[in-house]
């Protein structure tokens, strides 16, 4: 009789990982994508923080799918399963925990789409710090009643009000909170590769970001 | 400059398909490792319900260790971030669910250490059914008032005290379970790869069993 299945080994849940060469023991940073996917720029952010001395992991949360068409994004990210998306950034994490390179402290920085997804992240599990540039604050809000880490905050002038709001929010919380918003940049002012990069501000906040996590992890 | 980094596209969870090569729609059932990890005995569980006309997915939750040895099994059993390992299975769903050929039912059935991971999961989302085959309870038990899915408990006559701890457990709270206990089988019985637990009898018939829980909650 012929067989009647087919069977292989399959990943569930990928991710990009760049990490120092020299052997060692490094903080981790997981880098969450945009909402145009684990794309060659995020590739590239990746690679910047581990020349930094990061063991970095950027995790596919659409799981394949990757676009340079804004519609085509916003069905992505409108659709995407936000407690799937934490499962997955969960998943890098034990990844970078896992391996014989860490120090174990970690961090999660998040673009667009990704800053909600690190924002979550930090609500939902134990992290050493957590950084969003011009992301979405959670839903329902009193899940940063969670929140264990300082919070880095970016954001450019367009989205002041939600860069206060955010502030706000985790003030009255009495969490750990820096928000620095640039006058004149817009949202993803921090992607070389897009529309609305924004040189002056993306290399002041990449200082910030560096600055903050020495401090932090 | 030399570049000092090194990269590569990694895999974060994975683990081992099968499926009926047909196209159509099939429910899903997560098979759980026992305490020796993703290895050729769950790989042949895993093929042999894809054969009943399931999808049939195995997560590896060892992330690539595997091992025959008693004492390194216990090693890594005990060592299994639990909250991790259910993470693992729920990622697994999600992929079942996201095929084209996935009819949206999904059930886990786990073997041993595995086995505490089919009931913990269901503590944890929603299910068609958790099967339980010689595992043990969550702890804390009170977990269990989050348990949805209607369970099917089946233990060896040696471990006639956890079957019924179960049992008590879900039945104190109102939950759906129906439990087997085979009388003269003991802790891994329905293994046939390992020849001092395996009880051909009672495998076969926990294996029916097993059928008649997953079309009445289908």
């Amino acid at each position: 009789m012929p067989d009647t299945i087919v069977s292989h080994d399959v990943d569930l849940v990928k991710g990009y990982m760049a990490r120092p060469m020299e052997a060692g023991n490094y903080p981790g940073l997981v880098i969450i994508q945009e909402w145009w996917g684990l794309d060659e720029h995020i590739r590239d952010v990746t690679r910047r923080f581990a020349r930094e001395g990061y063991v970095a992991i950027a995790p596919d949360l659409f799981h394949g799918e990757v676009t340079a068409d804004p519609q085509e994004a916003g069905k992505l990210a409108g659709s995407l399963d936000r407690a799937r998306a934490v499962r997955d950034t969960q998943a890098a994490m034990n990844y970078i925990q896992d391996s014989e390179f860490s120090n174990g402290k970690m961090g999660v920085i998040g673009y667009c789409l990704g800053g909600g997804v690190s924002l979550l992240t930090a609500c939902n599990d134990s992290i050493d710090a957590g950084i969003v540039y011009y992301g979405g604050l959670p839903n329902p809000l009193d899940l940063l009643d969670n929140i264990e880490a300082p919070i880095l905050a970016v954001y450019g002038e367009d989205e002041g009000e939600r860069a206060n709001e955010l502030e706000t929010e985790l003030n009255n919380r009495g969490k750990s909170v820096e928000k620095h918003i640039y006058p004149g940049a817009g949202h993803g002012f921090f992607n070389d590769s897009g529309g609305n990069h924004n040189g002056e501000a993306a290399a002041d906040a990449w200082e910030k970001t560096l600055a903050f996590l020495k401090a932090n992890v | 400059m030399p570049d000092t980094i090194v990269t590569q596209d990694i895999e974060l969870v994975s683990g081992y398909l099968a499926r009926p090569i047909e196209d159509g729609k099939y429910p899903g059932i997560i098979v759980l490792q026992e305490w020796w990890g993703l290895d050729e005995h769950i790989r042949d569980v895993t093929r042999r319900f894809a054969r009943q006309g399931f999808i049939a997915l195995s997560p590896d939750l060892y992330h690539g260790k595997q091992t025959a040895d008693p004492d390194e099994a216990r090693g890594l059993s005990s060592g299994l971030d639990r909250t991790r390992a259910t993470r693992d299975v729920i990622a697994s769903i999600d992929y079942l669910k996201s095929m084209d050929i996935s009819n949206e039912s999904v059930f886990t059935i786990g073997y041993c250490m595995g086995g505490g991971i089919s009931i913990l999961t269901a503590c944890k989302t929603d299910l068609a059914g958790a099967i339980v085959y010689y595992g043990g309870l969550p702890n804390p038990v009170e977990q269990l008032d989050d348990l949805n899915a209607p369970v099917l408990a089946i233990y060896g006559s040696d471990e006639i005290d956890r079957a019924n701890d179960l049992e008590q457990a879900l039945n104190e709270r109102g939950k759906v379970v129906e439990s087997h206990i085979y009388e003269g089988a003991r802790h891994a019985f329905f293994n046939d790869s390992w020849d001092e637990r395996y009880d051909k009898d009672a495998s076969d018939d926990s294996w029916v069993k097993v059928m008649d829980f997953i079309s009445k909650n289908s």
